[in-house]
């Protein structure tokens, strides 16, 4: 059913929204920007003093000539004024028309040495890694752990060699670019990998460099005799290639993706693919910066869906759900978007919704805006609990692919109910415009104005209204920023927020790297309660 | 006794041989072919009837073959031979063993090639006969003599292959010092091509036109002089440029052109098709020699008599009488062929090889192009590099050349470098238009200076056009970047070896082209068409495939370039070649390595010759040092880039 447009993009709202919503682009570009500065200027400039590559460029270089890269995580740790990034960048692109996980370190960024946000990021991308069957190539160039903050990352940390050996296993393989030394723990990453290509000159891997060898045994050695390329290449086999400079490692891990056959598994896309009736650019004005102000999910579809086609399931029952089947570039997709707030109709329709999408192999994707579940007593007469249980349920033990993209509000049990980040959807993009809290500041202002007042009403005591209203204005304050979409994204609670102008190639290059494994839905599922 | 000829052997290859071939059919004479193993998909075998393999790849061991060619067309049944221009065309052996299988020989009588056909015995018969010849000293395989005679002559003179044509073997000598070295060179060149090293001296004519006369004879004492032709634009003595009739031959000169031509022809009982070359300087004609044979810029002269050359020798060989024919052609309006050459005029015109990617050949009102050379074709090391000859006529010179202007524009050829550029700049010289020049045109102009760089457009178009294929390749999320579309940045090499680093970055349904401080605005339209900056026109291109690298050919508005994608990944294999320094410079064969292990040689000095397209080409040393090794022996077939001879730097 093609979806006949409502939004009158010349009005006031309309424009004045577009204006928010651009501005709030201008700041997502300001912080990607950092992220691609690296380490600053002065340090990408003693970086390339020494010939090597930056980071970017090795990643650019290991690419298909016109390949996507979508990357993951671009601003994972920089909230509270770290650097965004992490200290590494990692995303998805075509190498050899093979799609592959491509991470690389940033050894301008903090030296290169990881921190706790840096390893969240590493297993995150590991994860998307494993669960769509995407080989890794990892460029590496690391100073290893942050080791002043060794207690955030030491314990942790080992899930990232773990990672590695467990994709080998499913037979998904990893290679390892060295590029420069990778002491002790940093030596795993490429000691684990399945195909390890060594620099010339300037690789190394010990598990402890010239001066703690010193120390340790009172060796006296240098960096290239102690664990160089050559050595490696030659002598111990730890490396399988000994590449003559940074361009040739890249050819040479070029040419072992081209080699590794690799085969998509999941259907692909069946559609025509034809693009949406609407444009995009219309998206910024339909949804603004003010979560207050409702918007119809089924106008941000006709902006994202092959030709704004979408076939709504169940329209007229618990109709604040959106439930229907789309395709996207020609990717079939069952589509949940909320309308207000989730009734216990609306969690029953999502339920069913969800068992048929696990019965065809219909992958997911989740468009919340959402307040919460229905309170009250009618809702609750209801049984809101139990259909919100069922709800949760479906969406924890569905097995098809889910895609979550958080347009709006993402509030409390209707985070985890639309397929929230504890929900592990394979992807979790956000737009400039997403809120992620418990509930909204303003709210929990007003609960905590409820509680502080019934406590000194039970101690007999006057409220003291300066304190209370500057506690109100704290909280208010602290959970609104914690809430926004930089924030939350430099927590690694989406996998990146993204220019909603890009979501229909953001969604298909996530459904594309999706059917590089298979697409299966399952119908098991815990105890439902009736 | 008139005795049709049934089935042709056509002794050639290339353009001459399916320009005979064309007329033949007409007539309805079945055509033999020969190829040699290198031609075996050759455009001429494709064009005949028949095809008798020669073998060998060489010219000497297939076309130069004369018992090898009677053989084949006494295999096909063949009842007669014709020999084409250059390979066995002047060879009187061949001519009589050809006329001894019983065979008819589409020719002049051997007796009259033997008497003419060499350079000296032609210059002694015309100096008997009163036509003016230039100072010379004639053929002599005696350096000593050879010597005398040049100091007796004086400089600038000119050593000449006694027995050939087409420039082989010829050495303009400024300098008696290097007279040794030159008569050495020129003997071996001559030696491979004609198989004969007789040399002989001529003085340098100053600023001479070089004119020759188109005759016709019977064998019933009828002679025709159809006219000269003006061949002055030459490159290294070979002909590229040639017109009839000559802009600078007034009517009385003419006349006595032809006459001393007819006086040459009927003197010798000349039979068949021949050209008689002259050097006009100022009013004065000097005759140099008889070109027994079918010459290459024939055309120009049918353009203007309406005459079919290749019919009438036929004709001719059947014993039939010119006069049955009907009346001598008169000579009316103007005709202008170019040779378009597998050679690079931006690197020293040395010889391409390789397959022809992309070929097209104008045509419209008074073009006509003869051609050997198609699409898919390849042009090997093996034989001359001419592909094809572009002959534009009109009523008069103004017309047939903007005609040529034009139809060289429409000319593609791409997948390697060709002489196009160059013969674009010479047909819009300015001397070249007034008709005001001579035969060292080509060296003493700035035409070649014009070549210039290759146009930025065109690398802005090709840059663009790669990337634009790739986006049917990739799909949706074409060069996606979270902050906005990727640039892809490479680096490219002009023909001319200029390097410029490119950024395109996809906008829109099109893409934003940089290098160095020019951009450009670069776009697909839905028609094929493509943009450059509001200005929209067909794009011809040829590039390697997706995803290599390698040479673009471009065409665009009648502009043309080539740009080499820089490879961004080192070939291994590449390790240590560019320190051998002393590389064939082509694909060829070894001629000579003229020092030894351990000798010490200088900058400059010639370290190997190598042999390609039938030219010399010598290696250098780089630099003063000590011949460390010799890496291929005389005779060894060598590739482009190969090392020949390792020379060390001094301790």
């Amino acid at each position: 059913m093609r979806w006949v447009s409502r939004v009158d993009t010349r009005s006031e709202r309309f424009v004045a929204q577009r204006e928010e919503h651009l501005a709030a682009i201008e700041q997502l570009h300001a912080a990607w920007a950092i992220a691609r500065g690296g380490g600053g200027a002065k340090a990408n400039a003693r970086h390339v003093s020494r010939g090597k590559l930056l980071p970017r460029e090795r990643i650019e270089l290991l690419l298909d000539r016109g390949s996507p890269f979508l990357e993951l995580l671009a601003l994972a740790g920089g909230q509270d004024g770290g650097h965004p990034g992490a200290a590494m960048i990692g995303g998805i692109g075509r190498v050899e028309g093979v799609e592959v996980m491509i991470t690389a370190s940033e050894a301008t960024v903090q030296g290169g040495a990881i921190n706790e946000a840096g390893v969240r990021k590493s297993s995150r991308l590991a994860e998307i890694a494993l669960e769509n069957r995407l080989p890794v190539v990892h460029c590496i160039e690391s100073a290893g752990a942050d080791l002043p903050n060794q207690a955030d990352v030491f314990i942790p940390g080992g899930e990232g060699f773990r990672a590695i050996t467990r994709r080998s296993r499913e037979k998904i393989p990893t290679v390892s670019i060295v590029f420069g030394s990778c002491t002790a723990g940093g030596a795993y990453i490429p000691g684990m990998s399945d195909y390890v290509i060594m620099v010339d000159q300037n690789a190394m891997m010990y598990l402890a460099g010239p001066p703690l060898v010193k120390m340790a045994l009172g060796e006296v050695v240098d960096d290239e005799t102690l664990g160089g390329a050559a050595l490696h290449s030659r002598v111990s086999g730890v490396s399988d290639y000994l590449a003559r400079d940074e361009q040739d490692a890249v050819r040479i891990a070029r040419g072992v993706v081209r080699r590794l056959g690799w085969r998509k598994q999941g259907p692909g896309p069946t559609g025509q693919a034809k693009p949406p009736r609407y444009a995009a650019d219309e998206l910024l004005g339909i949804v603004g910066m003010d979560r207050k102000r409702p918007f119809d999910v089924r106008e941000v579809l006709a902006r994202i869906v092959d030709d704004s086609d979408f076939d709504p399931f169940k329209p007229d029952y618990g109709s604040t759900l959106v439930t229907g089947f789309a395709e996207i570039s020609g990717y079939r997709v069952g589509v949940l978007g909320n309308n207000g707030v989730l009734h216990a109709e609306s969690a029953n329709k999502a339920t069913q919704f969800l068992q048929l999408c696990n019965q065809t192999d219909t992958p997911l994707l989740f468009l919340p805006n959402i307040t919460g579940f229905m309170v009250g007593r009618d809702a609750e007469a209801a049984g809101i609990i139990k259909a919100g249980a069922r709800m949760i349920n479906a969406v924890s033990n569905s097995t098809v692919p889910a895609i979550t993209l958080n347009i709006g509000g993402s509030y409390g049990a209707g985070n985890y109910a639309m397929m929230g980040r504890a929900y592990r959807p394979r992807f979790l993009f956000a737009w400039p415009t997403q809120r992620v809290a418990v509930m909204g500041g303003e709210q929990l202002a007003g609960v905590l104005d409820i509680v502080k007042r019934d406590a000194a009403a039970k101690r007999g005591q006057p409220v003291n209204e300066e304190e209370l209203a500057m506690l109100k204005g704290f909280l208010s304050a602290k959970v609104d920023r914690e809430s926004e979409a930089l924030y939350a994204s430099g927590r690694q609670w989406d996998d990146g927020v993204i220019d909603p102008r890009d979501t229909r190639t953001v969604l298909t290059l996530a459904l594309s790297a999706i059917h590089t494994a298979p697409v299966q839905g399952e119908l098991t599922w815990g105890t439902f309660r009736p | 006794m008139t005795r049709l000829i049934r089935r042709l052997l056509i002794a050639n290859r290339g353009e001459i041989a399916c320009r005979i071939a064309r007329t033949a059919r007409a007539l309805g004479i079945e055509t033999v072919g020969v190829a040699s193993d290198a031609d075996l998909d050759a455009a001429h075998v494709r064009a005949m009837d028949v095809v008798v393999r020669l073998g060998g790849e060489s010219a000497a061991s297939s076309y130069l073959r004369a018992d090898a060619v009677v053989d084949a067309a006494l295999r096909a049944g063949a009842d007669a031979v014709h020999p084409g221009y250059g390979f066995l065309s002047e060879s009187a052996v061949f001519a009589r063993a050809v006329e001894d299988a019983g065979l008819r020989w589409v020719g002049p009588p051997p007796q009259a090639m033997a008497a003419l056909g060499d350079k000296a015995s032609a210059r002694q018969v015309a100096a008997s006969l009163g036509v003016p010849v230039v100072p010379g000293f004639d053929a002599s395989d005696d350096a000593a003599a050879l010597r005398d005679a040049a100091a007796a002559i004086g400089v600038p003179l000119m050593v000449k292959a006694s027995a050939g044509g087409g420039g082989r073997g010829m050495r303009r000598v400024d300098d008696l010092a290097l007279l040794d070295e030159t008569l050495a060179s020129a003997r071996r060149e001559a030696e491979a091509a004609f198989g004969d090293g007789r040399l002989l001296l001529e003085r340098y004519v100053e600023r001479p036109r070089h004119v020759e006369v188109q005759v016709m004879a019977d064998a019933h004492g009828t002679v025709w002089t159809l006219g000269e032709r003006d061949c002055s634009v030459q490159r290294r003595h070979q002909k590229i440029v040639e017109e009839a009739p000559s802009p600078a031959v007034t009517p009385a000169v003419r006349e006595r052109l032809q006459q001393a031509a007819s006086v040459l022809a009927r003197h010798v009982g000349y039979r068949g098709a021949g050209t008689f070359e002259f050097l006009l300087s100022g009013d004065d004609v000097y005759f140099l020699e008889l070109n027994a044979r079918l010459q290459v810029e024939h055309p120009v002269t049918e353009a203007i008599t309406g005459v079919d050359l290749v019919a009438l020798q036929i004709a001719v060989a059947e014993g039939a009488r010119l006069a049955d024919l009907g009346a001598a052609p008169g000579l009316a309006g103007h005709a202008i062929e170019v040779r378009v050459c597998a050679e690079d005029p931006r690197r020293d015109d040395r010889p391409s090889v390789g397959t022809l990617a992309h070929v097209v050949w104008p045509d419209g009102e008074g073009i006509r192009v003869d051609t050997g050379f198609f699409s898919g074709d390849r042009v090997t090391p093996h034989y001359d590099a001419l592909l094809g000859k572009i002959i534009a006529s009109g009523p008069d010179r103004r017309t047939a050349l903007r005609r040529l202007q034009a139809a060289l524009d429409r000319t593609v050829v791409l997948g390697l470098p060709t002489n196009l550029p160059l013969l674009s700049a010479i047909v819009r010289d300015e001397a070249f238009v007034l008709g005001d020049i001579d035969t060292s045109f080509l060296t003493s102009s700035a035409v070649r200076e014009t070549l210039g760089a290759p146009s930025t457009r065109l690398l802005a178009l090709a840059a663009a056009w790669d990337l634009h294929r790739q986006r049917d390749v990739v799909g949706p999320g074409f060069g996606f970047r979270l902050f906005g579309p990727a640039t892809v940045v490479d680096r490219w090499v002009g023909e001319d070896a200029s390097a410029a680093v490119v950024s395109v970055t996809p906008a829109g349904d099109g893409y934003r082209v940089e290098a160095g401080s020019d951009d450009w605005f670069v776009a697909p339209r839905a028609d094929g068409r493509w943009e450059v900056d509001g200005v929209i026109a067909p794009l011809t291109i040829h590039a390697p495939d997706s995803g290599c690298d390698g040479a673009f050919a471009v065409v665009w508005r009648g502009e043309a370039a080539t740009w080499t994608r820089a490879h961004r990944f080192p070939d291994a294999d590449e390790v240590g070649q560019a320190a051998a320094g002393c590389v064939a410079p082509m694909p060829g064969v070894v001629r000579a390595l003229p020092v030894a292990v351990g000798q010490t040689v200088t900058a400059g000095t010639t370290v190997a010759v190598v042999e390609a397209m039938k030219m010399e080409h010598a290696v250098a040393a780089p630099h003063d040092g000590v011949v460390e090794a010799v890496t291929c022996a005389v005779g060894d077939a060598v590739t482009e880039g190969q090392p020949l001879v390792v020379v060390t730097a001094p301790a």
